[in-house]
């Protein structure tokens, strides 16, 4: 006979109990009824202390998995007093059934049989849920895709397989991806409990490597790789970290329930992102224009990139491929604190667009494209 | 549950439990369920799965007389039944993690394309968070933020989305890298990828009659025709893809780039995603052998670098940057690319 009882028969014996009675059941007799928890209350046992911060941590763990055990009060004290019990139904635990609308019409599922309780989903309701799910689950390095698995999965359980459609889409993992799987998993932990974190953090710029403190407020997945912004407790600000740039990342290990910080309500991790090079670092905003000729700017329109200012160059007759009039070109403006990397952007469309003003950002573009153009044959 | 730490007792549990909560409602179906298929759906194997219905199983050594259940377990080959089981006749609710990721799917750009309206999508997520997860399920969509997965504002993306699930042809209107004007091409849509930000339709061109990657930012309108189009049996999007990047080509163009010492640390953090090795120079500088479909991509490629970065061969491409740099202050449309179409790209 086996004498240990493992974590997982624990588990399974508690949702067992619990979901047969259908009254709250006092700590005590829920503790001498459940196997594992009855031998720490044996002599020679672990002893009541021990067992009881051993049920509340199974309590919460199995929260975590969807499995909540309520405290709730008695409908008539315990003869030990006690006037509260634990609960679990599982009406409170059971997933309700999941039925496409068309059901009702005939239409697919596992069993044509109606049920009371179920619920009711359209089935492009269903398909973007199930689909979504997929394709969150797929995106390189998400550190809760194990959560999203298991949500497809419970969501998919009461459908017809051919429903289920795989999305077309391929992901492609980066190799710093890849390579800070295991920093993204204990930074995923770290965002979700707000548990302090540090790691050495290599500065590009300066091409140092200096030690940080952080307090994690979230991660963002963008342009392939993954981002952390969070409270940097030394700078007393807040940073946007490359993960493919730190080293040997830990979290704060000790009072795991408690959350180390709050995050203020106003932070938007939207809002802390760049879009492009330009847009980082503190250093003033200047507004700088950019002329885009067709059909570069059907592209800029179209992706959104700067902000139309109204004016329109001069019709071109005769643009090849096409018929009749053609846009010519259009005017952009930018708000940019990094010229340089703005300059290299708007050059990396030559021919098709150049900086018009201020003067001295077109005087700066007329420089680089000089420099750029003598390091080539038939220089300008 | 939590993975922090080293994988020891607790992170086995969490796995076993999140197994056994799957199969048991699974088994409970009428016929009971395939040991493989479960396993196929819970990327494990019908071994490992044995051996959580023998811990299962193996709790009756401790339970006392009149115990709740009277779990019994039945393997016939690769099928399994399970009765009569009632805390375990249906999967659990979702859990707090589940629904923040529901919340974060409904968000996103699949989501988007199957139910356009997103104050549907809210309501639909309100729905599943009042009836389908545990209560009081705190919102923590914030800390977590997929930008590459956020819907397109132009709405391009999710209707080639719903043109490739539905196996509907399309015309694209199209900026090809180079060209003068926008492309009208008619195409197969047949499947989307993703990589460092870009997003890329995989497609047959019926105007090439071959095989065609399309940047989405170089789209520019997609009209849907009528019909349907049958998906090749062989198709694989692994052929479409090389490491890390979208690409796919008939022929290719070496094409040799000098990076400046000045830059050289910046291009060796890109080494790895371009799957290239770079040469140090004596200076500090760090020379690349790219290999590229179009050679246009390597104008573009080295124009980013400004003044640190220069074509060390062919010749040719040299010349096509100094061109397109004479073009930067012309009133006049750019003139066509000097190389021939090559087969590859769009």
């Amino acid at each position: 006979m086996p004498d240990r009882i493992s974590k997982v028969q624990r588990w399974l014996d508690l949702i067992s109990f619990l979901a047969a009675r259908h009254q709250p059941v006092p700590a005590e007799a829920l503790w001498r009824s459940v196997p594992a928890y009855a031998r720490a209350l044996r002599p020679g046992g672990r002893g009541k202390e021990t067992l009881r911060r051993m049920f509340e941590r199974d309590k919460d763990e199995l929260r975590d998995f969807g499995v909540p055990i309520e405290l709730v009060p008695l409908p008539v004290p315990a003869a030990s007093g006690a006037t509260h019990g634990y609960r679990m139904t599982t009406r409170d635990f059971h997933l309700p059934y999941l039925r496409l609308m068309r059901e009702a019409e005939g239409g697919i599922g596992r069993s044509g049989l109606s049920r009371p309780g179920a619920f009711e989903v359209r089935s492009e309701e269903a398909a973007a849920v199930l689909g979504g799910l997929h394709t969150l689950a797929r995106a390189p390095g998400f550190p809760l895709a194990p959560a999203a698995f298991s949500a497809f999965r419970k969501l998919s359980f009461d459908l017809d397989p051919a429903f289920v459609e795989e999305p077309p889409i391929t992901q492609l993992k980066d190799p710093e991806v890849v390579r800070t799987a295991e920093a993204l998993a204990v930074l995923g932990q770290a965002v979700l409990r707000r548990k302090s974190v540090s790691f050495d953090y290599l500065s590009m710029d300066r091409g140092e490597v200096s030690t940080r403190q952080v307090h994690p407020w979230g991660l963002a997945f963008q342009r392939g790789r993954w981002y952390l912004a969070g409270w940097d407790r030394d700078r007393a600000d807040v940073r946007v970290f490359r993960l493919g740039r730190m080293d040997r990342v830990t979290a704060h290990r000790s009072s795991p329930g408690t959350p180390d910080f709050e995050i203020p309500s106003d932070f938007d991790l939207r809002r802390r992102l760049r879009r492009w090079a330009w847009e980082l670092g503190e250093d003033a905003e200047v507004a700088i224009r950019v002329r885009f000729r067709y059909p570069r700017s059907a592209w800029a329109e179209r992706n959104e990139v700067g902000v139309a200012v109204g004016e329109t160059g001069a019709i071109e007759a005769g643009a090849e491929g096409s018929a009749g009039a053609t846009p010519a070109s259009t005017l952009r403006e930018f708000r940019v604190r990094r010229l340089e990397p703005f300059l290299r952007w708007v050059v990396s469309m030559a021919p098709n667009a150049r900086v018009e003003s201020p003067a001295e950002a077109r005087e700066a573009f007329a420089e680089l494209v000089r420099d750029a153009a003598a390091l080539h044959p038939g220089g300008a | 549950m939590s993975a922090m730490g080293p994988k020891g007792e607790r992170n086995r549990a969490d796995e076993r439990l999140e197994r056994l909560l799957y199969l048991l409602p699974a088994a409970q179906r009428p016929g009971g369920a395939s040991l493989q298929e479960v396993a196929g759906v819970l990327e494990s194997s019908a071994t490992e799965l044995l051996q959580d219905l023998d811990e299962l199983a193996r709790r009756a050594f401790h339970h006392p007389g009149g115990w709740v259940d009277d779990l019994q377990v039945f393997v016939t080959g690769d099928r399994v039944q399970v009765g009569p089981a009632r805390a375990f006749g249906r999967p659990h609710r979702l859990s707090s993690r589940e629904t923040l990721c529901l919340a974060l799917a409904l968000r996103g750009t699949f989501a988007a394309a199957r139910l356009p309206d997103e104050g549907e999508r809210e309501v639909l997520l309100a729905r599943v968070e009042a009836h389908l997860a545990v209560a009081g399920t705190p919102d923590g969509t914030a800390g977590f933020r997929l930008t590459d997965l956020d819907p397109d504002p132009s709405g391009i993306r999710e209707r080639l989305l719903a043109a490739c699930s539905a196996r509907r042809p399309c015309r694209l209107a199209y900026l090809k890298s180079g060209s003068a004007g926008l492309e009208d091409r008619p195409v197969q849509p047949w499947h989307l990828a993703h990589a460092r930000g870009h997003w890329y339709l995989i497609a047959w061109c019926r105007l090439r009659e071959d095989p065609r990657l399309f940047r989405l930012d170089r789209i520019l309108e997609v009209v849907e025709e009528e019909g349907s189009f049958r998906l090749p049996d062989d198709f694989d999007p692994a052929q479409f893809t090389r490491g890390a990047q979208v690409y796919w080509t008939r022929s290719e163009v070496e094409v040799r780039i000098r990076y400046a010492p000045r830059i050289a640390r910046w291009i060796q953090e890109q080494l790895p995603a371009w799957g290239l090795h770079g040469e140090e120079t004596e200076d500090g500088a760090l020379e690349v052998a790219h290999r590229v479909s179009d050679p246009l991509w390597a104008v573009s490629h080295v124009l980013t670098y400004g003044r640190d970065a220069r074509i060390l061969h062919p010749p040719e491409v040299s010349e096509m940057v100094s061109a397109a740099l004479e073009g930067v202050w012309d009133a006049a449309p750019p003139a066509p690319s000097r190389l021939p179409d090559s087969p590859g790209g769009a």
